[in-house]
């Protein structure tokens, strides 16, 4: 970053420099003190035109809370403009977001958005149209967003973007600007990737260059599913190709993404969506049945073709070929990945509860049963009827329940080895759509390892009854553990923002 | 080049990085921001006594007292030797200790809840024998853009730079290891910054050199 004037130098009488803050399209802007110590930072305005510095002169005496205060345009001896502005000591947005690649916290992301909204409207309100919108001209000061830069970005356009030094703008520049055609409209348009860029951590268009970037902003719809659902409609609107069908002013806007909390405040309570990564496909109501449902009945489709491989490779590796055996350890392992599955999408983006291990428990408890009956045992039937014990047959609890001998304790341990097989590990881990790897053997030996201590612990306690429990149980969950990361939807984590755009951000200060 | 002694208090502007107060002198005090009269070496515009702690770095660590209202990681104490990550409220001051550079006994100090110094710094250095400048999380400030980070260090009551490559101090070219006058700009391909020394009945940092 090359500064021309350096610490000390006094270019503007009456202010001393102290350091660079950033250089950027328009010029460099520095840290100063005025002679009586007021802190500001002075932009140097190269190369405007008298209508450019109209259009700041303009903006001079605008006030808002949330606008970086202009506080003169003065001229140097050597007839450079300076514009004296307020001094904000926090970051600008665009070094914040890279520090959440998923997305800022939701409220957070809301409540700044709504600040940054709001100084836009204050904006339009007044005749003046930002044109450079984006988190690079966004500064965080005390937990308040201060929009800067507006009344300078007359400039901004097409034909004056080199293919690197502006790149960090054309991320936000409407479709109708390759037009030249600038009304509020490109505003709300910006506002609607940064609310994007905020809520997932991504920009909706992403290229190499600048062309690619600027073609899918004609061309490409935005990925919606990363976006909390309540926000999608909105986001899907400002974003909309055609100025026309976007919100008609800031405060349409303003207002919609205000009505998102609404049920909230109402008490409907969604805790899932604070300060939690956004999930692939929300648990709402705005979210099409099918588009929830779909990748579910996809991967419960999947699950007993990927069991088919797990159950062979256990058949070559022990030698052993059963048919009987091979058969329901791929129904136990089909019967538990469904369990894995189904609970992990139910609950997808939710926070820790117990309800997800509950109802893996009762699946497995379901599974458990199933094995027991597909293991060749009868299930012990209900005896109410006062008669004699047939041959063979035991009663339990007074005689209301009857069965073959060691089939209750059989049943229960059954259900029991699913249900804490299933209970225990975080099995969702291996089925969210976001999970860090799609497959990883971990969760193999973590499942196994818990398997195998319920089986020395089942076995033990069978042995006073003479019976065994078989040992293809762990598999069943060993196997379901490869087959839940196989056919379960995934989306790879977004990759790190490359240091070149933070950077950019970084030196766009102005 | 000028050969006088670096001052007890420095502030260290970075272009494109930050402002960083250098303190060089321990034991080194805490208190209030008061105008022209501050008798601390760290003046806080923040609801505290006026000389409310004292930093004093020991053979391996860095010891804070007070006789005043203060908590080291939210327990109320007197005394305390300071860790990496240790967080202080003096008054109404939250701030957060830290010695990023493994091996350098030089801490950082960053004021947390919105409280700030009379100057428009990122936070406090303070320097035992030297200071790290670089990219990355193990340096004592951030200094964008360059490859080999640079290093400030203290010769007798002096300051030197080393840094594997030509720059210029005010102007002068040098390179590799040079010492640096108490005030002074330092610039190269990769980066800039300068050292401005504060002297007391100046917290304000004087408008004109």
């Amino acid at each position: 970053m090359k500064f021309t004037y350096k610490w000390g130098d006094r270019p503007l009488d009456g202010y001393t420099l102290k350091r660079g803050l950033g250089t950027g399209g328009f010029g460099e802007v520095y840290f100063a003190l005025s002679d009586g110590g007021k802190e500001v930072a002075l932009k140097l305005i190269r190369g405007s035109s008298e209508i450019e510095l109209r259009g700041i002169a303009n903006c001079l005496n605008l006030k808002h809370p949330g606008l970086v205060h202009l506080y003169d345009l003065r001229t140097d001896s050597h007839g450079q403009r300076w514009l004296v502005m307020e001094y904000i000591q926090g970051e600008p947005l665009s070094t914040i977001l890279p520090r959440h690649p998923r997305g800022l916290p939701i409220d957070q992301a809301r409540r700044w958005f709504l600040q940054a909204a709001r100084a836009v409207a204050y904006l339009h309100d007044h005749g003046v149209i930002h044109r450079d919108i984006k988190p690079a001209n966004m500064f965080v000061d005390n937990e308040r967003i201060k929009l800067g830069d507006y009344g300078l970005s007359k400039a901004v356009g097409p034909s004056s973007h080199g293919q690197s030094s502006n790149v960090g703008t054309i991320h936000y520049m409407a479709p109708e600007v390759a037009g030249g055609a600038y009304s509020k409209q490109i505003d709300i348009y910006a506002c609607g990737v940064m609310l994007y860029e905020m809520l997932t951590g991504e920009l909706p268009f992403q290229g190499e260059t600048w062309a690619e970037v600027a073609l899918k902003h004609q061309t490409d719809k935005p990925n919606l599913r990363k976006v909390p659902g309540d926000y999608a409609a909105i986001i899907e609107r400002a974003l909309n190709k055609h100025a026309d069908r976007r919100f008609a002013d800031m405060p349409a806007m303003i207002a919609a993404v205000e009505e998102v909390d609404r049920p909230r405040e109402r008490g409907v309570p969604k805790p899932e969506r604070i300060g939690r990564p956004v999930p692939d496909v929300a648990p709402s109501a705005d979210v099409p049945v099918v588009r929830k449902w779909s990748p579910l009945a996809g991967s419960l489709l999947a699950a007993p073709l990927m069991a088919v491989p797990a159950t062979a490779v256990w058949a070559v590796m022990t030698g052993v070929v059963l048919w009987g055996q091979l058969g329901v350890l791929l129904l136990l392992m089909i019967g538990t990945s469904w369990s894995v599955l189904i609970a992990t999408r139910l609950y997808e983006g939710a926070p820790a509860s117990q309800g997800r291990r509950l109802l893996l428990a009762g699946c497995g408890a379901l599974v458990g049963a199933a094995g027991f009956w597909l293991g060749g045992w009868s299930m012990p039937e209900l005896w109410l009827k006062d008669e004699p014990l047939p041959e063979g047959l035991v009663s339990w609890w007074g005689g209301t329940l009857r069965g073959e001998a060691g089939s209750l304790d059989m049943l229960i341990g059954y259900m029991a080895f699913f249900a804490l097989a299933l209970w225990v590990p975080r099995w969702w881990l291996s089925a969210e759509t976001r999970r860090r790897e799609r497959f990883t053997l971990y969760p193999l030996f973590a499942t196994g390892i818990w398997a195998l201590i319920l089986m020395g612990i089942w076995k033990n306690m069978m042995a006073a009854h003479h019976l065994t429990p078989p040992n293809y149980l762990v598999l069943a969950v060993v196997g379901s553990a490869a087959v839940v990361q196989l056919v379960a939807p995934y989306i790879p984590p977004p990759p790190v923002r490359p240091r070149a755009r933070f950077r950019l951000g970084e030196r766009r200060w102005i | 080049m000028n050969d006088e002694a670096a001052a007890r208090r420095n502030i260290l502007w970075i272009d494109g990085a930050g402002a960083w107060l250098v303190c060089l002198h321990s034991p080194i005090t805490i208190g209030q921001a008061s105008g022209e009269s501050s008798p601390v070496d760290i003046p806080l515009l923040a609801d505290v006594s006026r000389i409310h702690a004292t930093l004093t770095r020991e053979d391996e660590s860095w010891l804070v007292e007070s006789t005043r209202d203060m908590t080291v990681n939210d327990r109320p104490t007197g005394r305390s030797v300071l860790k990496t990550g240790d967080r202080l409220r003096l008054g109404t001051c939250d701030l957060k200790f830290s010695l990023p550079v493994p091996g350098s006994l030089s801490g950082v100090l960053k004021i947390e809840n919105g409280r700030r110094l009379p100057m428009a710094v990122q936070g406090v250095l303070l320097m035992a024998d030297m200071l790290v400048l670089g990219t990355g999380d193990k340096v004592h400030a951030p200094l964008p853009g360059v490859a080999q980070p640079v290093y400030l260090f203290r010769q007798k009551d002096r300051l030197g730079i080393r840094w594997p490559g030509p720059f210029t101090i005010d102007g002068e070219p040098v390179r590799d290891r040079a010492m640096l006058p108490a005030e002074g700009c330092v610039a190269s391909a990769e980066f800039s910054f300068a050292i401005e020394a504060l002297h007391r009945n100046a917290d304000s940092t004087p408008g004109r050199r």
